[in-house]
């Protein structure tokens, strides 16, 4: 609507400056103010001008000519190579596309591989890492029943000295006792013999 | 220098006269193949200004003449023909809205001169059945005898009132125009023509696309699947 | 030569009611046509011009014998 009305303005804006300068030039060129434009005689033109009527044919032919010259046949090369180079790029698009595709394929099988192959890795170590886990253990499992076993060695030498020493005071002080008792003096290793047989047999009870 | 409707010479081109709506073709021919040429010099692919304007207006055409006659590569065959006669047309009858075209010698506009309008009419007559030869062959001499023999003068006379109403609606309207501008430029110079010189404006493209329109649908009717 | 006078008005008048009416018509139809389905109405608009291009051109016949007239007054 806007622009309706501004063509409409325009038209009227142009058709009255035509109008302006031709009133001018009207003025300027008759001879007296009063009439400036003579009447027309409203007589039609002379029907049968072959001559015009050969030109005009003759240019309209021109007018085809150049208008086929210089707009539609420009243009329709111009239409024909614009849909030609769509198509070439369309078709090396897919071209692209399908290469993309194998490398994207390509890749994803190396990536399968090497994702198989970093797993073998982590495996190889994680088993070598648990062999040597299960080695320390086992060495270190060893070390200790070797110590545990020496301890216990040491603590069962440390007993039987132990034992030995508790029997041979034992063995003194019952030989004092009863030499205190019999106030006589037995014959020591008779005694000595008979209380360790003794001290022995409860030991080995008490033990 | 000012005159009625004025039938005039300007030289002679060895025996054969030059008129005065014979150069104004030629300044109708200069205008548009200057523009045409312009457009269409540097063609890129990717279009710019002009040259887009150009295209834009050249698929116009195409779409215009297809939606008429309903076969697309009759239009686009017959397009710039008909593109010729609108833009003849067109210049032509606006040449008449140059200030004092009815009076002045030589501003006549071609359009309102029986001669130059008949030509038009002339070369639409042959551009018809040239198209329904071309796409039916002998075939389209059945297209007279279409309904019966009987309507066969009916026809023949169909064929040549075609033209014979394009020239006169062409030529009346324009010269018809130009008379009542001449009268009220006689009558009232200054303001008053202004009203009919926009109204002109209207006329003269309607007048155009009019010629256009029916030659596109006389080619289309003799070209089309019809016959 | 009053006579051709009256007939040039008469020419023109005549032609104009025709026309007129016949475009009055077509019009009217026209637009009631695009207003009852607008999305036909590129078709119908072409088709108006090209009627109203028909019955113009009959009014144009009688303009035409109407300025034939004219001139012979002189």
């Amino acid at each position: 609507m806007i622009r309706n009305r501004r063509y409409t303005s325009l038209i009227l804006l142009f058709a009255m400056i035509m109008v302006m300068g031709f009133a001018t030039f009207c003025m300027a060129s008759s001879e007296g103010p009063a009439v400036p434009v003579p009447a027309p005689s409203g007589a039609t033109p002379a029907f049968g001008n072959w001559y015009v009527i050969g030109w005009s044919a003759v240019n309209f032919l021109i007018l085809l000519a150049l208008i086929y010259k210089f707009g539609y046949g420009p243009i329709n090369a111009m239409l024909e190579e614009r849909s030609a180079t769509i198509e070439g790029s369309l078709k090396h698009a897919e071209e692209v596309k399908t290469e993309v595709e194998q490398m994207r394929k390509e890749m994803q099988a190396n990536l399968q591989d090497s994702r198989r192959e970093s797993q073998e890795i982590v495996a190889r170590a994680t088993k070598a890492a648990e062999d040597v886990k299960n080695e320390m253990i086992a060495k270190a499992q060893e070390d200790a029943t070797s110590i545990k076993n020496k301890a216990h060695a040491e603590i069962a030498a440390a007993t039987e000295q132990a034992k030995a020493q508790l029997k041979d005071s034992a063995v003194v002080l019952a030989i004092s006792a009863a030499e205190k008792v019999l106030g006589r003096a037995i014959n020591e290793d008779d005694h000595k013999r008979m209380v360790k047989d003794f001290v022995n047999e409860a030991g080995d009870l008490l033990c | 220098m000012l005159f009625g409707m004025w039938d005039g010479v300007y030289f002679h081109l060895g025996p054969i006269p030059v008129d005065h709506l014979v150069v104004t073709e030629w300044a109708i021919i200069a205008l548009v193949g200057i523009i045409s040429f312009m457009a269409t010099r540097k063609m890129q692919l990717v279009p710019t200004g002009l040259q887009n304007g150009f295209e834009a207006i050249i698929l116009f055409t195409y779409d215009f003449f297809t939606q008429l006659m309903d076969e697309e590569h009759v239009a686009k065959k017959w397009a710039p023909l008909l593109t010729s006669f609108f833009l003849f047309i067109l210049i032509s009858n606006y040449s008449g809205l140059i200030p004092g075209a009815a009076h002045v010698q030589g501003f006549q506009p071609p359009t309102s001169n029986w001669n130059v309008t008949m030509t038009l009419a002339i070369i639409t007559f042959f551009s018809v059945h040239i198209a329904g030869f071309s796409e039916h062959g002998g075939h389209y001499l059945h297209h007279f005898v279409s309904p019966s023999p009987l309507m066969l003068p009916l026809n023949l006379v169909e064929e040549v009132a075609h033209p014979l109403s394009l020239t006169v609606r062409l030529f009346g309207n324009i010269f018809g125009e130009e008379m009542v501008l001449a009268f009220l430029l006689f009558l009232a110079p200054f303001i008053v023509p202004t009203a009919i010189m926009g109204l002109s404006m209207l006329l003269g493209a309607i007048q155009a696309v009019v010629f256009t329109l029916l030659s596109a649908s006389y080619i289309g009717a003799a070209a089309g699947k019809g016959h | 030569m009053d006579m051709l006078a009256l007939g040039a008005g008469l020419a023109v008048s005549i032609s104009g009611i025709g026309g007129g009416i016949g475009m009055g018509i077509a019009g009217g139809k026209a637009f009631e046509a695009i207003a009852r389905q607008p999305e036909v109405g590129g078709d119908v608009r072409t088709l108006l011009f090209i009627t109203l291009a028909f019955i113009e051109t009959l009014t144009i016949y009688g303009l035409l014998i109407a300025f034939m007239l004219v001139s012979k007054i002189q």
